[in-house]
């Protein structure tokens, strides 16, 4: 059976740490993949996401994805942002990333990630994303982040992918799912929007929102990088996955603990996770340390999580 | 107790407001995500459940357990009989009440429950149809069932996945939809619903007063004291309680003559046809009171091992007769509820 490219279940954003010494390329990604595989149900790709500035970043450039298809097991669905400045460049760039995977005859699993209203407003979006889809022939995943949307001051009139629209998107057999990173209000009629496409996933991309009322579909988490087996033990149990209790009480020590750990060490990384996840990676030596700019606010919840987790 | 109001709520309450209307949100929301999911799988269950000549045997554990203990609850109640299994029993020996004309429920968020996925061989050997309920019917026991259900729904409202919350719900509402199809189908009448609640009717006959139920003026079986039993046998006929009440001139209520009192008559005396009844009378019978309830009449008659019961008033006065089979709703006096 070929693998879904959008699983159930927990996607982890790669950190991805930029080599200083050598733009385009990033550190510790063999180490790092080998950390989270057991894990996770997915890999996400994101560099607009561990960038300092989501306005001055690049895309997957073509060496990361090559890289990163020879890295990961056969089968580890991967998911990618495509993300541009413009629909043009967004449809430049998936173009590009899919002569990267024909040159590899890679056929995925794989799904193109994209945050529609980083450069374009909700009229017309269903028409820009079947231009696009035309483009490939891989999945596409709508990412909605009204934090991020606000945060680069976007003249658009909505932060958000308007229900009615998400409900139209749906329709394109391709539009995978949507990663949803706003309020459960938003996220409960996105939810009844799309249950005319049973196959259409809502994934939650707040870790807290999915660890307080977690979303069937699943999670993309940053922290998983820190926590992957704690991640995947709160996930399967949250999308009740995972039945099989021999020792029931065992089992609710496991989970309480596991999601004790989870929520110290987002309480400790919440303010910078881009920043500090990388950081504690590399004191843990899954990638080398790279010299960015930590403020003392964040030595402090490096150190925090260090005493909390000393080694991974 | 001081009742919260807006001056003294306490620090805190909006936040547990809140939540508790987001976990009910929550579970209505995974419901009315199934409304869509309701399709030919479903009909044909129930259509399987209602030709079925055997029994429906529900079988979860955890909290699928519960919601099914449940389930096999309301379906017995409503016309449909059925079983609970429970997969560690079954395991043991319980995997014998399975017939090859049963149908078995099996219930199961994930699908892959490991008890219950060790029985479906059995259950598969004994030639038994397989429904299963689950949110992933990729699953194990979803694809090796005869037909299967989607339970699933799209968020659940407890953190960490502590406990199933609203993928519960959903699975008991589901449930439920099964059984009233069922008795839609079954064209199942108040009659039936009766017959399946004795419990129920019953509760209710005990509150009734007595006032509600007694016979009255010429209902009432009584002779007089200087009465010849010959005629006390006519008025003990023509009632039909098996007794008849013996008033004084003056005094009311002063005795009663029983089927009982006959017999013991009989052997006593020769001519027993010609004596008054106060010579085979019992005296001082037991009463009750008109307000009581059929509660306190059973207490009564069951303690002194007796079938009638006098009614008097506030002021002792004779106002009706009781029997047993009137508290029962079997004899002259009927129930409607």
């Amino acid at each position: 059976m070929v693998q879904s490219a959008t699983p159930r279940g927990l996607i982890c954003s790669l950190a991805l740490v930029p080599n200083p010494e050598n733009h385009g390329l990033y550190l510790g990604l063999e180490s790092l993949v080998a950390h989270l595989q057991p894990a996770v149900a997915g890999l996400l790709l994101d560099p607009m996401f561990w960038c300092p500035d989501a306005n001055n970043c690049g895309p997957v450039s073509s060496s990361l994805l090559e890289e990163i298809i020879t890295l990961v097991p056969s089968g580890l669905p991967l998911w990618v942002r495509i993300t541009g400045t413009s629909a043009e460049q967004t449809i430049h760039i998936c173009r590009q990333l899919e002569t990267v995977c024909r040159h590899l005859n890679y056929r995925g699993p794989l799904a193109w990630v994209d945050t529609p209203l980083f450069y374009h407003s909700n009229r017309g979006l269903p028409e820009h994303y079947r231009n696009l889809l035309a483009e490939t022939e891989f999945n596409l995943i709508a990412d909605n982040d009204p934090l991020l949307i606000q945060k680069i001051g976007n003249k658009t009139k909505r932060n958000n992918i308007r229900t009615a629209v998400l409900k139209k998107l749906a329709q394109e057999p391709r539009l995978a799912g949507v990663v949803h990173r706003g309020d459960l209000g938003r996220s409960l009629n996105y939810q009844r929007a799309v249950r005319g496409q049973p196959n259409f996933l809502v994934y939650d991309g707040g870790e807290r929102s999915f660890l307080e009322r977690p979303s069937a579909s699943g999670v993309v988490s940053v922290g998983a990088n820190l926590l992957p087996q704690e991640w995947r033990t709160i996930t399967l149990s949250s999308l009740n996955l995972d039945d099989s209790h021999p020792d029931q009480a065992g089992r609710f020590r496991h989970l309480w603990e596991s999601g004790q750990r989870i929520r110290t060490l987002q309480k400790y990384y919440g303010h910078a996770p881009a920043r500090i996840i990388p950081a504690v990676l590399a004191a843990w030596k899954l990638v080398q340390k790279n010299g960015q700019t930590l403020t003392p606010e964040d030595q402090k919840a490096i150190e925090r999580i260090l005493e909390h987790v000393p080694e991974p | 107790m001081v009742r919260p109001n807006k001056k003294n709520i306490r620090r805190g309450a909006a936040k547990i407001i809140r939540e508790a209307k987001d976990v009910l949100r929550i579970e209505a929301e995974g419901i009315f995500g199934l409304i869509d999911r309701i399709d030919s799988e479903f009909a044909e269950a129930v259509n399987w459940i209602y030709e079925s000549r055997g029994r429906v045997i529900v079988t979860g554990i955890g909290k699928s357990g519960i919601v099914g203990r449940k389930i096999v609850a309301t379906l017995n109640s409503t016309g449909t009989k059925s079983l609970f299994l429970h997969p560690a029993e079954a395991m043991h020996g319980d995997l014998g009440m399975v017939s090859s004309d049963d149908i078995v429920l099996v219930l199961s968020s994930s699908g892959e429950t490991e008890e219950l996925t060790a029985i479906l061989p059995t259950l598969k050997d004994l030639r038994t149809r397989i429904i299963c309920l689950t949110g992933n019917t990729e699953s194990t026991l979803g694809r090796n069932s005869d037909l299967t259900v989607y339970a699933g729904v799209e968020r659940e409202a407890c953190p960490l996945g502590l406990a199933p919350t609203a993928s519960t719900t959903a699975m008991l509402a589901l449930g439920d939809a099964i059984c009233v199809t069922l008795l839609n189908k079954h064209e199942f009448q108040l009659e039936d619903f009766r017959r399946c609640h004795p419990g129920g009717v019953l509760g209710e006959r005990l509150r009734v007063p007595i006032e509600a139920i007694m016979r009255t003026g010429s209902s009432i079986p009584k002779v007089q004291e200087n009465t010849l039993v010959a005629e006390a046998i006519k008025e003990m006929d023509a009632k039909a309680l098996g007794a008849t009440l013996v008033l004084g001139d003056t005094t009311g209520l002063v005795g009663i003559v029983t089927d009982g009192d006959l017999r013991r008559g009989l052997r006593k005396y020769e001519r027993l046809l010609e004596k008054p009844v106060t010579a085979i009378m019992g005296k001082n019978p037991k009463t009750i009171q008109v307000k009581d309830s059929v509660a306190d009449a059973l207490e009564i008659m069951e303690e002194y091992q007796i079938t009638v019961l006098a009614v008097t008033g506030p002021k002792d006065e004779l106002l009706g007769i009781i029997h047993l089979h009137d508290l029962l709703g079997k004899g002259y006096i009927k129930f409607t509820l």
